[in-house]
């Protein structure tokens, strides 16, 4: 493994779980601001901005 | 006491149920991380796009005190703004979902109620910014150079202050106003002009709490701190406890008004 991918690798698990927890979560929820495949689409591929939106923004707290 | 901590662990536990616990804390280490990585690999990522050799060999290497300067003002506008949406419903929110009703249908006073919530706050926010610190301190080490560990923990204590001050304002906007975008951009407009200030009238501000992030930048560069410095922290101690009170007797004088909406 070279040593870029070594420090790079972590921080792209880092990201992994972040995308992966805000799916987990946008598939659970009943409903959330804004349509659901809007979300899905903006986690999925816009990295770290789509993912704190949704978090910040989709998710409703009732 | 023990009732305190029954309102702090119903705080974190909200916490953890909305993600927060989750994506805070690995945002603040992505946001830190990536100024020593593109610094590093900068030279790569301008010859993958065009531009020449020699041109990439000639930018200037930065010291490694500079990334970790770069990366606390980074954390001073994206990493404020982060907290200040994610908490801007922290009072105003259980507000509105009658949820500070049920709450106060026990004897709870609103200065423990207010505590607790601050509590959580910083409790939250300075384990992110910690870890985050520690990690772009980490990966500058390896990719650029060393930096003194004991500047780190001193401009580490410096801007933790700084924050806890930040988190207190917004709880304070939080508890006074109802609307929560409202709350979240006077407790920004507030930061950034305490920040900004001392800069334009630098005799008058002396005091300001915004100062710190400045303090803990000389810290890095210098080694030392500035002689003034006690100012600014004596400052941000006393603010962030009268705000918190401030707080307080908002959510008091508010609770009146919960459930006739």
């Amino acid at each position: 493994m070279s040593d870029t991918l070594k420090l790079v690798l972590p921080l792209a698990i880092l990201q992994l779980i972040l995308v992966a927890a805000a799916l987990v979560d946008l598939s659970k929820v009943r409903r959330t601001n804004g349509p659901k495949w809007m979300w899905a689409i903006l986690i999925l591929f816009s990295s770290l901005l789509g993912t704190v939106a949704y978090f910040l923004f989709g998710r409703r707290s009732d | 006491m023990s009732q305190w901590m029954v309102l702090y662990r119903k705080e974190m536990l909200g916490m953890t149920r909305s993600y927060k616990w989750l994506w805070i804390p690995v945002v603040f280490i992505l946001l830190g991380v990536m100024n020593p990585v593109t610094t590093a690999y900068m030279p790569q990522l301008l010859e993958a796009n065009g531009i020449a050799k020699e041109v990439a060999a000639a930018m200037p290497v930065p010291a490694a005190a500079d990334i970790m300067l770069k990366t606390l003002s980074q954390y001073n506008t994206l990493g404020l703004l982060i907290l200040a949406l994610s908490f801007m419903g922290i009072v105003s929110g259980e507000r509105q979902s009658g949820a500070a009703v049920m709450i106060h249908v026990k004897p709870v006073s609103h200065l423990s109620l207010a505590t607790a919530k601050w509590a959580s706050m910083a409790s939250l926010a300075l384990t992110a910014f910690g870890i985050g610190y520690l990690a772009t301190w980490y990966y500058t080490d390896i990719l650029i150079g060393s930096v003194p560990p004991h500047l780190i923990g001193q401009s580490l204590l410096l801007y933790a202050l700084w924050l806890l001050f930040a988190l207190s304002a917004v709880l304070m906007f939080s508890s006074a106003m109802d609307s929560q975008a409202g709350a979240a951009f006077l407790a920004l407009l507030a930061l950034a002009a305490l920040s900004l200030l001392p800069s334009l009238l630098g005799r008058f501000m002396k005091w300001s709490p915004g100062r710190l992030t400045g303090e803990a930048g000389t810290l890095l560069s210098t080694g030392s701190m500035a002689s003034g410095a006690w100012l600014p922290i004596a400052a941000a101690l006393l603010l962030t406890a009268a705000l918190i009170f401030c707080s307080s007797l908002f959510s008091k004088r508010k609770a009146g008004n919960t459930g006739t909406k």
